[in-house]
């Protein structure tokens, strides 16, 4: 169970309050009062001993009504049971389950935002937070957007099914600091041609390029979500960093948000991968002038830096056509879209053949043409 | 005896100056024989000498004798190296090629060597010719008949030079001129009876229709210092002074066995008129079946023959050459597209795969990243070494295939600027 719910509530008249995208701070749906997030943050400070002890009192209650009923059956969660964690929403009271790595939700029954801080303890606070700036009709007008001009997608795909599920989450990612030092040698080759009366000569000059050099990179994001396809959050970059906040809950409410389950390390994989090749390809990009350029060995050593944890906000759409899971996840900071499409096969042969037949009569034309 | 004198004196001269490294210019050279053991006379030297100068100057080559007592004072054991030595520092040769034929003498050692220089002499005198000529003069030098040896080397020369065998007398020319030579077999493919038939045939052909029908067979171009057929062709003709009449017309067969090379080479305009670029390439069908089979004689003999047929043709009006239209069947509109629509329908379904792959690139977008420039700090790279070092070159030459060379679809000869016509191939 975690420790302590968090739920937001309207200082003017009570009601739940939930992080706007519009206003960037914490809205009121039943007042409209808007509240800045520092605000509430401050409020809450001094609210949250006796919060945390009343929860207390609560439980004690609770435990002292017991029944006696005996159980019909005495099996638990087992093995399932470890990631699953249960809480009561503060506002309707109806007990919710959701996996131990979600560290903010809705209820289902009343629709309240909720943080749940507990469980987030003995794991790392993030360091930054990008605001959701994006809403969902954002997020469905650009599934309509992604949908045009898809020649090959089923029209049933478009036309009938619906998205079943709508949410925005925040993603754990690991962004990484730190620089490549490259010190790499390349093959190249320039060629010249001459021509004689009778023979065309081609010279080709051999050389030794060898380049070395520092590339320093700013935090190189890598999911720390398991459950997030990674490479849909590869393909969903850039964030604009200028934009990142210091971490508080209060921009939490009205979203899911995600405690990480892939540690650093493990991430740490991916974002050296990026940066030898980016160093590569950057020493690569200062060898102008030549026709090829091989590689020839050398080497990249990386100095790693400091690594920031940050909650990214991604609008995540899903849905099942013909029994097959679909997912697009859109940046919720700037509204790109990722996702892929199933394939019709009738549409497929039918362009293909509509493109054969008129290839064949240009190309059977032209050399119609030109035949002698 | 003062004018040996004074010359022996100049060669010492010469050689000193050699020895310093101080090669005097070809073409300013008045000495052809070069006497250090005194072995002539005065008199014999000058008059060798005048004799040797005269042939060079006709021939545009060179003609040298060069005696010394022992190359081994000089520091040489080998003869060829030591005769290649002489030519170099002397600066031995005519013209801008400096064409030289000089024969070298070791007397201490009884060696001798006939070394070539420039492409003239290197084509005029392969290693069959230079024996052919040494025949000639080596009885008269080991009887110490050192005049009689020399004057026999300079007529040889002379006889290569002008384009007849060294054992055929200069008399042999037609009354215009022109040799009586058709048929040069340098690279040993026939026998003398077949050389001799073949030879009779052609001179008959050439002579009846006033156009020389050559065949001429090396074992390597290349030992001449050519790359090329149609370039060795040429100066086949031009060193050997081929061809018949005003206008030099004639028809060379040559051929370079060590690759199977060979080329037509016309003429003139007789030759050029008779021998179309297409008519080139029937005349080489002609030969091509037998030569594969290495029958030598009866592809010889057959391009006799079709040379004299086609010479017969052109001399009625109507030379071999292709049909009105460039020599391309005329397709009727429904046959052309019947003819481009197997090809036509292979583009089209290359151009509908990669449409429909451009299409169903399309439908998926979730990527792997694989870098991270999006991150490079706003610093940027920093370079610490950037060096480019030039290592080697490499040269590749490819022959340009040009639409002349094969005839080019159009009708006629295509004639380049020396004023020949080329067809040429493998057989």
């Amino acid at each position: 169970m975690p420790d302590q719910i968090t739920n937001y509530k309207c200082p003017a008249c009570g009601g739940p309050l939930h992080f706007s995208n519009e206003t960037q701070d914490l809205a009121c749906d039943y007042c409209e009062s808007h509240f800045p997030v520092a605000q509430i943050e401050a409020l809450y400070a001094q609210h949250d001993a006796s919060a945390a002890a009343a929860q207390s009192a609560a439980q004690q209650q609770q435990q002292t009504d017991e029944s006696s009923w005996e159980l019909a059956s005495a099996s638990d969660w087992g093995g399932e049971g470890q990631n699953l964690t249960a809480y009561n929403c503060p506002s309707c009271g109806a007990q919710l389950i959701c996996e131990q790595t979600t560290a903010a939700s809705s209820c289902p029954y009343c629709g309240n935002p909720t943080i749940i801080p507990g469980q987030l303890h003995g794991m790392l606070k993030p360091d930054y937070v990008i605001p959701f700036k994006l809403d969902k009709n954002a997020a469905m007008n650009a599934l309509r957007n992604h949908y045009k001009g898809k020649k090959l997608l089923p029209s049933t795909f478009s036309k009938e099914n619906h998205i079943e599920e709508i949410k925005g989450v925040y993603v754990p990612f690991w962004l990484f600091d730190g620089a490549a030092h490259a010190d790499l040698v390349f093959d190249a080759t320039r060629t010249h041609v001459t021509e004689t009366r009778n023979e065309r000569i081609t010279t080709t000059e051999h050389y030794k390029l060898h380049r070395a050099g520092t590339i320093p990179f700013r935090m190189i994001p890598v999911d720390g979500s398991s459950k997030m396809p990674d490479d849909h959050m590869d393909a969903i970059e850039p964030f604009d960093y200028s934009e990142l906040k210091p971490f508080s809950t209060a921009y939490l409410p009205g979203f899911y948000a995600d405690k990480y389950d892939v540690g650093m390390e493990e991430s740490a994989a991916r974002a050296d991968e990026r940066a030898q090749q980016t160093a590569r390809d950057a020493m690569r990009a200062t060898c102008h002038g030549y026709e090829s350029v091989m590689d020839a060995g050398g080497q990249i050593l990386l100095d790693r830096g400091k690594v920031h944890y940050a909650l990214l906000p991604i609008w995540m759409l899903s849905t099942k056509w013909k029994g097959q899971n679909f997912l697009f996840t859109m940046n919720g900071q700037t509204g790109k879209l990722i996702g892929n499409l199933p394939v019709d096969k009738g549409r497929y042969w039918r362009y293909f053949a509509i493109a054969a037949a008129i290839g064949t009569v240009a190309a059977t034309a032209v050399i119609t043409l030109f035949m002698h | 005896m003062k004018q040996k004198r004074i010359l022996c004196a100049l060669c010492a001269l010469v050689l000193l100056a050699c020895l310093l490294c101080a090669p005097a210019a070809a073409e300013e050279t008045e000495y052809f024989i070069y006497d250090i053991p005194d072995v002539l006379t005065g008199e014999q030297v000058v008059e060798l000498n005048d004799a040797a100068k005269e042939v060079s100057l006709r021939h545009g080559c060179g003609v040298y004798v060069a005696v010394f007592d022992d190359m081994a004072e000089y520091g040489y054991q080998d003869i060829e190296d030591f005769a290649q030595a002489v030519v170099g520092q002397w600066a031995l040769g005519v013209g801008a090629e400096n064409n030289a034929v000089t024969l070298v003498i070791s007397k201490a050692d009884g060696k001798y060597c006939i070394h070539a220089q420039g492409a003239t002499a290197q084509a005029a005198f392969p290693d069959s010719k230079k024996a052919a000529i040494a025949d000639a003069f080596t009885d008269n030098l080991r009887s110490e008949d050192w005049a009689g040896g020399f004057s026999d080397f300079i007529k040889e020369c002379d006889a290569v030079l002008t384009g007849a065998p060294a054992d055929e007398p200069s008399e042999s020319k037609t009354a215009e001129g022109e040799t009586e030579i058709f048929v040069y077999d340098i690279a040993g493919l026939l026998t003398d009876a077949q050389v001799s038939d073949l030879n009779k045939a052609a001179k008959e052909v050439s002579l009846r229709h006033g156009c020389g029908v050559y065949i001429a067979l090396f074992e390597d171009m290349t030992e001449y210092g050519y790359q090329y057929i149609e370039s060795f062709s040429e100066a086949v003709y031009d060193q050997w002074s081929l061809g018949i009449g005003a206008d030099r017309n004639c028809i060379i067969l040559v051929m370079s066995m060590a690759d199977r090379d060979y080329d037509l080479c016309a003429h003139g305009d007789a030759a050029h008129t008779a021998f179309t670029d297409y008519g080139k390439e029937v005349l080489a069908d002609a030969f091509k079946d037998d030569f594969r089979h290495n029958d030598w004689a009866s592809g010889f003999a057959d391009y006799v023959s079709q040379c004299d047929y086609m010479l017969s043709r052109a001399a009625a009006g109507d030379p071999i050459d292709i049909p009105e239209g460039g020599g391309y069947v005329q397709h009727t509109l429904p046959e052309r597209i019947a003819r481009s629509v197997i090809p036509g329908l292979i583009i089209g379904v290359i151009i509908a795969f990669i449409y429909c792959a451009v299409l169903k690139s399309k439908m998926k977008n979730a990527k792997i990243a694989h870098e991270a420039s999006e991150y490079i700090a706003p610093k940027g790279i920093a370079m610490h070494a950037q060096d480019d070092v030039f290592t080697h070159s490499t040269v590749t030459r490819q022959r340009i295939e040009r639409d002349n060379d094969r005839g080019g679809g159009h009708g006629g000869t295509s004639v380049n600027s020396g004023g020949f016509s080329h067809s040429s191939g493998k057989f």
